[in-house]
């Protein structure tokens, strides 16, 4: 299957590293900001000794659901926010224990795919449209969308990543293929990357500009290619190293929280690859800092600042930006509303119309929303056109309180 | 979820552009101001023009070719820049009330309401008047809907229309200059003895709106604005099409001199040029799909051309065509989206 993205627009902010180093960080953390939707439910507490695996959360609708450790180590804190949220869970790291045997017995169907996965802690690799949200312990999907390519300015290529470890990723892909009727797997146009040859598994090659790497990209393009319109139907997605680390797990047993992040920025002479873990402290990745910095968790278009507590590489990042921090003054909103510009179509790739779906995002009309087949989108596919914005308008934050409404129905 | 980078192009660097691609089509409008001042000098209404300018002409020698020149544009400036700072004053003025009561930034748009309404203005038009249609044009056009990218209709062309309806006498009055685009279209049907030529169209040395005269200057300031992204070509095409087809119809249905002139009269003549340049590309209430900018410009062109020739009320048809057009956006996308969702949803 091909998908070529005509729409789009390339940022150039320098090209994207290829030295390659390891760094393992003092400590790890997993934070509530990347899981929207997941109420935690602390299993643990300052001061507790944890193996890598162990459980740190659950979420509290969904007590299957839990959340495990990156690394073993001591609990050295934890951050709540306000209304008592989780903000981290930070784990100051022990690098000489060794990670624990989790998958004692053979996976032979999708129950016990569905089980393991909960279990260690990889099942919140999966991501459910529409709303972006972990699914459920207990949903099905027909679809997931394996995102082996990324388009994100500054972003790591994932070819070598995926073709170093080739194994656990064609195992990562069978196992996840089981539990969906189709398994997409999005891959540049010309990277030739290991795909096991089975039924349920479609390559699909996917050129052009970003937003070409991003799921929904993918989910939306695959939909017209079989002039099915927008989709309707709950659809999954996963990035590449955590189908990876999900291979790991059925290979060997263990828990994987290797992570392989792209450390660069404009400001940053020496850009690198960073193999380091999940939930990694930013401070170890980067070095010493000029002053006046600002350390971005994620691509420039869609990601989070470092806060004081959150200083650590978020859980669905594959790059940490550096950059300078006289540049946030100007991203403030100057108070206008959307002007309707055909820029926006220019850098829109998906088959519905964009000016409509910003209009019904801004004044969170969500009953538009849904009425234009926009329910599958994310934040980050509108992150093009808040760059293009001369308004400044935060088209993400507005879709992510439509989409909220939208799930609360009203 | 707010990108830490963003494009260098703001809100106020859009409308930086659209007043400095209507730059080239203000200049040659204060000039012509003051060439069709000093025609009408030329022509013994000197009781008609105001003091300064009729001592002004009579101490320089407008025969000469340069000083003439000099002569137009400083008679034009003269006239223009009262009234731009007076625009421009009221419309800072409301945009500072507004922004305190509401507590909120200065809104951006108080710079191109003025502008544009002080070259779509008939010449005549007093101060006071100004004031008062920049006050209404800010007013009830830009600041009740909550300001740049909320509003309905283009707050210049709102200003335009209080004048053109409020004080039709501005229109009529024949000097300082003979801005009843009325006669000079009746002229163009009738094949008059001052038939304006089809180049002083083009140009600009007609008599008009202070800065509508050259549709040159207007078409070429707006391809600037499609080149820039800015507008969108859709609209400009879309308007085209519709002056064609109704000048075309309205020839084989009517027998009136008016219905028989060809459509690219229509699009010379009058306030059409810059209506279309630079009203018609304000990006706030410009239609959200390709193909309602379609009609939203084939409605323009349409009306103009139907208001021109079959209401002989409205002899300049254009402002109140873009006005209707503009209302028609909102329902025109809404049937859009309807078709749209059918079309999507089995």
């Amino acid at each position: 299957m091909r998908l070529e993205i005509k729409n789009g627009m390339t940022l150039d902010l320098g090209s994207s590293p290829s030295r390659l180093i390891d760094v393992e960080p003092a400590a790890v953390a997993l934070m509530g900001a990347d899981y929207p939707g997941v109420r935690p439910q602390l299993a643990v507490a300052a001061g507790d000794l944890v193996e890598q695996g162990d459980v740190l959360f659950v979420d509290r609708a969904r007590p299957a659901l839990c959340f495990t450790a990156p690394a073993a180590g001591r609990i050295s804190a934890v951050h709540l926010g306000a209304r008592r949220h989780v903000d981290a869970v930070v784990i100051e790291a022990d690098p000489g224990r060794a990670a624990p045997i989790l998958l004692s017995r053979e996976a032979r169907s999708a129950d016990d795919v569905r089980q393991a996965l909960l279990a260690s802690g990889l099942w919140p690799a999966l991501r459910c449209r529409p709303y972006d949200r972990i699914p459920g312990p207990e949903e099905r999907a027909a679809e997931l969308y394996v995102t082996a390519i990324d388009t994100q300015p500054l972003a790591p290529d994932p070819a070598p990543i995926i073709q170093a470890r080739a194994d656990e990723f064609r195992e990562g892909i069978a196992r996840l293929s089981m539990l969906v009727e189709t398994c997409y797997v999005c891959m540049a146009s010309g990277a030739d990357l290991p795909c096991p040859e089975s039924a349920g598994v479609v390559p699909v090659s996917v050129s052009g500009p970003h937003p070409a790497g991003l799921p929904g990209t993918h989910i939306y393009g695959v939909a017209a290619l079989r002039n099915a319109g927008p989709p309707s139907a709950e659809v999954w997605h996963v990035g590449y190293q955590d189908v990876i680390a999900i291979g790991a797990l059925f290979l060997g047993g263990r828990l994987d929280a290797r992570r392989t992040v792209a450390v660069c920025g404009p400001e940053l002479r020496d850009g690198r690859l960073v193999r380091t873990r999940c939930g990694a402290v930013l401070g170890d990745l980067i070095g010493a800092l000029p002053d006046n910095m600002m350390v971005i968790s994620g691509s420039v278009l869609s990601g989070r600042e470092a806060g004081r507590m959150t200083g650590f590489l978020g859980r669905y990042h594959q790059q940490v930006v550096v950059l300078p921090a006289a540049a946030e003054g100007a991203a403030v909103a100057d108070g206008s509303g959307m002007l309707a510009l055909e820029c926006f179509e220019r850098v829109w790739p998906l088959g519905i119309p964009v000016l409509p779906v910003l209009k019904a995002v801004l004044v969170e009309d969500s009953e538009t929303l849904a009425s234009l087949g926009a329910t599958h989108l994310a934040p980050e596919d509108l992150s093009l056109c808040a760059y293009l914005c001369p308004s400044r308008l935060d088209f993400g934050a507005a879709l992510e309180r439509t989409l909220d409404a939208l799930r609360r129905g009203d | 979820m707010r990108p830490f980078v963003h494009s260098p192009r703001s809100t106020r660097a859009v409308q930086r552009l659209i007043v400095l691609a209507s730059l080239p089509a203000a200049l040659v409008g204060t000039w012509n101001l003051g060439w069709q001042t000093l025609i009408a000098i030329g022509n013994g209404r000197l009781d008609a023009v105001p003091e300064w300018m009729g001592l002004l002409a009579a101490a320089a020698d407008p025969t000469a070719a340069a000083e003439s020149f000099l002569l137009a544009s400083a008679m034009g400036l003269g006239a223009v820049l009262p009234l731009l700072a007076v625009a421009l004053s009221t419309a800072a003025f409301w945009a500072f009330v507004f922004a305190r009561t509401r507590r909120r930034k200065v809104d951006a748009g108080w710079f191109l309401c003025a502008w544009l309404f002080v070259w779509l203005a008939p010449p005549s038009t007093t101060l006071g008047v100004a004031a008062l249609a920049v006050s209404f044009g800010c007013v009830v056009g830009l600041h009740i809907f909550g300001g740049t990218g909320r509003y309905l209709v283009s707050p210049a062309l709102l200003a335009a229309l209080f004048v053109h309806f409020g004080y039709p006498e501005f229109l009529a009055s024949p000097l300082p200059v003979p801005s009843d685009i009325a006669s000079d279209w009746t002229l163009v049907a009738a094949g008059g003895s001052d038939l304006p030529s089809l180049t002083g169209a083009l140009l600009g040395t007609v008599p008009g709106g202070i800065g509508t005269g050259s549709a040159l200057a207007c078409l070429l300031g707006g391809g600037v604005l499609i080149a820039t992204g800015v507008a969108s070509w859709r609209v400009p095409a879309g308007a085209l099409a519709g002056l064609g087809v109704g000048a075309m119809l309205l020839g084989w249905t009517a027998d009136d001199p008016l219905a028989l002139l060809g459509g690219y009269w229509h699009l010379l003549v009058g306030s059409f040029a810059f209506a279309l340049a630079f009203i018609a590309a304000d990006p706030t209430p410009a239609p959200l799909l390709a193909g309602t900018r379609w009609i939203y410009g084939a409605l323009f062109g349409l009306l103009t051309v139907i208001i021109r020739v079959l209401d002989p009320t409205h002899p300049e048809g254009s402002l109140f065509a873009l006005l209707l057009a503009g209302l028609a956006v909102p329902l025109a996308d809404h049937l859009a989206l309807r078709r749209y969702r059918r079309d999507v949803q089995p």
